[in-house]
């Protein structure tokens, strides 16, 4: 007798065949990457937070999309006590060189960035000692509690886990790194130059067999080429293309745009307190609803960016989710300011015409139709807005003797999950990336409470109570949206999702079925 | 000696014909580029009135129209209505152009002049200087000075000024070099005509006239720099309209919208020979040969 399907198995198997899922290919061609950004170097404490953006370092938690951190190399981070943290390796892991990673060689990579890398001296803080207290063990003991420390664990800037002492072998000569296999990721570098860099799969990674047998990852500053380089069949993805591109890209065949999930920053504004009219509460109000979240997110990016609905993304627990849009209230809190509308549209206070500048940067192309489209929703109130352009923004903004009322920058306020370092640098006064001058004594005793509290209820009402000072009170920083990842690629790779938190290769990583 | 352009600065006889308006309508090629001219400074001068569409207001439910009832040249990504920004855009790259011929123009007859009248070691010092500038490359200098500046509309055409008026300054110093000393000019002081006089009725025009010729000619080069210097996003700030800046903004979308990279393309092309075409017919007739 003839074997028979039943109808509901023979669909489901169709559906099975259907589906764009990865394929574990043993055949499979190395993967192609086209970034827009180049490593310049395998200095582990300059250069190394690429690494784990392409599978080729890892750290000991990471960052996921439900806006928490979960274990990567270790097996588990236990905070018995608010001063005391106990991180647990997991048991067989080793570096690509073959060296065991142990609680030993954890410290090691630890000690060695806090002496040479800036960005793990600013994450530590003082008195915070690191001991081996067992084979797979380690202890953290701070003289305050150290809420942030997982953050800091899964933040690619801080802690990279690799062989300290092949790196300290080589001293300066970073070039000997290559091929030396210092990191724990699925793939190893075996060549980089200011062009390329190429990998291969690591065979003992922990997890298994990486899913591709190598990769390139090729740097190409200019969007349109790496676009360009997918829809010719030179690349597999292409990172960061500009949302304008993407209804081109949609009407090519062969080509993907493919939008990922929310991320962790986004656009935000920060207005200028020390000089022109937002110096006035009310005014800063007037403008945060005045701005059109919902528009910015859906018809000036068609989806492509996520709805701002607070300063914070949506998925990270400590949201408050209190922005709205109300023109009205936005008119009556102008005409309460004394801000009267002018014969030509534009409102007007004892003569002089309300007329806010917007600085941007030519480094975020995006920046163009947003800022555009804030134009033309601050003047459906009767603000006129000029748009300026600096080379260096960061600079720029910091410089009295450059005008502007609202800077739009790329900020992460949350990356990584770690809040303390966006509060920190610009909301407080003196901090280097307050732009505006803002000064907000609350805001600056809550930050300042946020750095050693412990308990999760009480730092979601801090954050909360941030919150809403920066919206209702005081208002100074805020979201025009939420990023989401975004990349261009080829048939092949039509299943390719862009990773959260930068995470952009993966031992799974791999062609569509 | 003879110009690249084909004036010879040194011969001192370049002077406008009589009636240069009827003149240009008679030339061949100055007819037409008079027209072309016509047409487009008076699209300039008249956009705002003519727009059907505000040019800066996005209308997202319009984004990506083709050409159409309503949107006679389609709309952008953002909806804005393209023929309006056109017109817009025409004060910015026409305007800009005329306002960058016209400073290297003025500059450089009043440099080259002064050059000449002074002579000695002024005028080899104001020359050396003119050959610092003329040894860097146009291009690198007036990126320099955008990186010094900043990006923006003003600052590029202070660029383009910056790297433009030696070559005039040059030129205006050989034309005044030949008229100082051309007999006209001698004879008049030997009649005791006041210096002064000599320079403002024998000198200048006598500069002037090439000076003019050479900044028609090159109208359609720098047209071509500002909207090359706008497409690469160092000219007019966003959303305002300006034919290069609207190239580049139309580059993601060639092969879905073609209409928002052909409509620009097609102004700069036309502005650029309407000044070619203008260019040569005054070059013809800046010489007597050429008149005749």
């Amino acid at each position: 007798m003839t074997p028979r399907l039943s109808r509901r198995a023979a669909l489901a198997m169709a559906a099975l065949l259907a589906l764009p899922l990865p394929v574990a290919a043993e055949t499979a061609p190395p993967l192609r990457v086209v970034t827009s950004f180049a490593i310049d170097s395998m200095n582990p404490w300059e250069d190394g937070f690429w690494m784990q953006e392409f599978g080729q370092a890892e750290l000991l938690m990471q960052f996921r999309e439900d806006g928490r951190h979960h274990p990567w190399l270790l097996e588990r981070l236990e905070n018995p006590e608010p001063t005391r943290w106990v991180m647990t390796l997991r048991a067989g892991l080793t570096f690509q060189n073959g060296k065991p990673v142990d609680a030993a060689a954890v410290l090691a990579a630890i000690e060695a960035a806090r002496a040479h890398s800036a960005s793990a001296k600013g994450a530590v803080p003082d008195g915070a000692i690191f001991a081996v207290t067992g084979p797979l063990e380690l202890t953290v003991t701070t003289p305050a509690a150290w809420p942030e420390l997982p953050g800091v664990l899964a933040d690619e800037s801080v802690f990279l886990i690799l062989d300290a002492e092949a790196v300290a072998a080589v001293g300066e000569d970073w070039g000997r790194l290559v091929g030396a296999g210092i990191y724990t990721g699925p793939f190893a570098v075996t060549a980089l130059d200011s062009a390329r860099m190429e990998a291969v799969a690591y065979p003992g990674y922990w997890q298994g067999p990486p899913a591709l047998p190598g990769l390139t990852l090729s740097f190409v500053p200019d969007p349109s080429a790496r676009i360009l380089a997918v829809q010719n069949d030179e690349a597999d993805i292409a990172l960061y293309p500009p949302l304008a591109a993407r209804p081109m890209v949609e009407a090519t065949p062969g080509v993907h745009f493919n939008i990922g999930a929310l991320g962790t920053g986004g656009f935000t504004g920060y207005m200028n307190l020390r000089q022109g009219p937002l110096a006035d509460p009310a005014l800063r109000k007037a403008v945060l609803r005045a701005v059109d979240y919902r528009e910015i997110a859906h018809d000036v990016f068609r989806g492509g960016l996520a709805q701002a609905t607070s300063l914070y993304a949506a998925n990270l627990p400590f949201a408050l989710e209190n922005y709205r849009t109300d023109l009205v209230e936005a008119a009556a809190l102008l005409d309460a300011a004394g801000w009267v509308p002018g014969t030509n549209g534009t409102r007007q206070k004892d003569g002089t015409p309300l007329t806010l500048v917007l600085a941007i940067y030519p480094q975020q192309p995006d920046l163009a139709p947003l800022s555009a489209a804030v134009q033309a929703q601050l003047a459906r109130v009767g603000i006129a807005a000029e748009i300026v352009s600096f080379d260096g923004i960061n600079r720029a903004l910091m410089e009295p003797a450059n005008r502007w009322d609202i800077a739009m920058v790329s900020t992460g306020a949350a990356g990584w999950g770690r809040v303390q370092g966006f509060l920190e640098n610009y909301l407080l006064p003196g901090a280097r990336r307050n732009y505006g001058g803002y000064d907000n004594a609350e805001v600056s005793a809550l930050v300042a409470e946020l750095a050693t509290e412990a308990d999760t209820a009480r730092r979601t009402a801090i954050l909360h109570r941030i919150q809403t000072i920066l919206w209702d009170e005081d208002p100074y920083a805020f979201s025009f949206n939420i990023h989401k990842g975004r990349v261009v690629v080829n048939d092949r790779y039509a299943c390719y999702q862009p990773g959260f938190a930068l995470y952009h290769i993966s031992w799974q990583t791999a062609p569509c079925r | 000696m003879i110009s690249a352009t084909g004036i010879d600065p040194t011969a001192g006889r370049h002077r406008p014909p009589p009636h240069l308006l009827a003149a240009l309508v008679r030339h061949p090629t100055g007819r037409w580029g008079l027209i072309l001219t016509a047409l487009l400074l008076t699209a300039a001068a008249a956009g705002p009135w003519f727009a059907p569409h505000p040019p800066n207001l996005p209308d997202y439910a319009a984004a990506l129209r083709p050409p159409g009832p309503g949107h006679w040249l389609g709309t952008d990504a953002t909806g804005r209505d393209q023929l309006s920004r056109l017109l817009d855009g025409a004060r910015r790259s026409l305007g800009g152009a005329l306002v960058v011929s016209a400073a290297i123009t003025l500059i450089g007859l009043i440099y080259g002049t002064a050059a000449a009248l002074a002579g000695r070691w002024v005028d080899a010092a104001m020359m050396r200087l003119v050959d610092v500038v003329l040894a860097l490359p146009g291009l690198i200098l007036a990126f320099a000075v955008i990186g010094l500046l900043g990006p923006g509309y003003v600052n590029l055409l202070i660029a383009l000024i910056a790297a433009d008026w030696a070559w005039k300054a040059r030129i205006a110093r050989a034309c005044a070099q030949a008229a100082v000393n051309s007999p006209a000019a001698e004879v008049a002081r030997h009649l005791g005509v006041p210096e002064w006089r000599v320079v403002a009725r024998h000198i200048l025009p006598a500069v002037f006239w090439p000076l003019l010729v050479l900044a028609t000619l090159g109208l359609g080069g720098q047209i071509a720099a500002i909207s090359a210097f706008s497409f690469l996003g160092l000219g007019v700030p966003v959303p305002l309209a300006e034919w290069g800046a609207m190239l580049a903004e139309s580059r993601f979308f060639f092969r879905i919208a073609p209409w928002l990279l052909l409509a620009p393309a097609a102004c700069i092309f036309v502005s650029v020979l309407a000044a070619n075409l203008l260019g040569e017919a005054l070059r013809d007739l800046a010489t007597p040969e050429g008149r005749s």
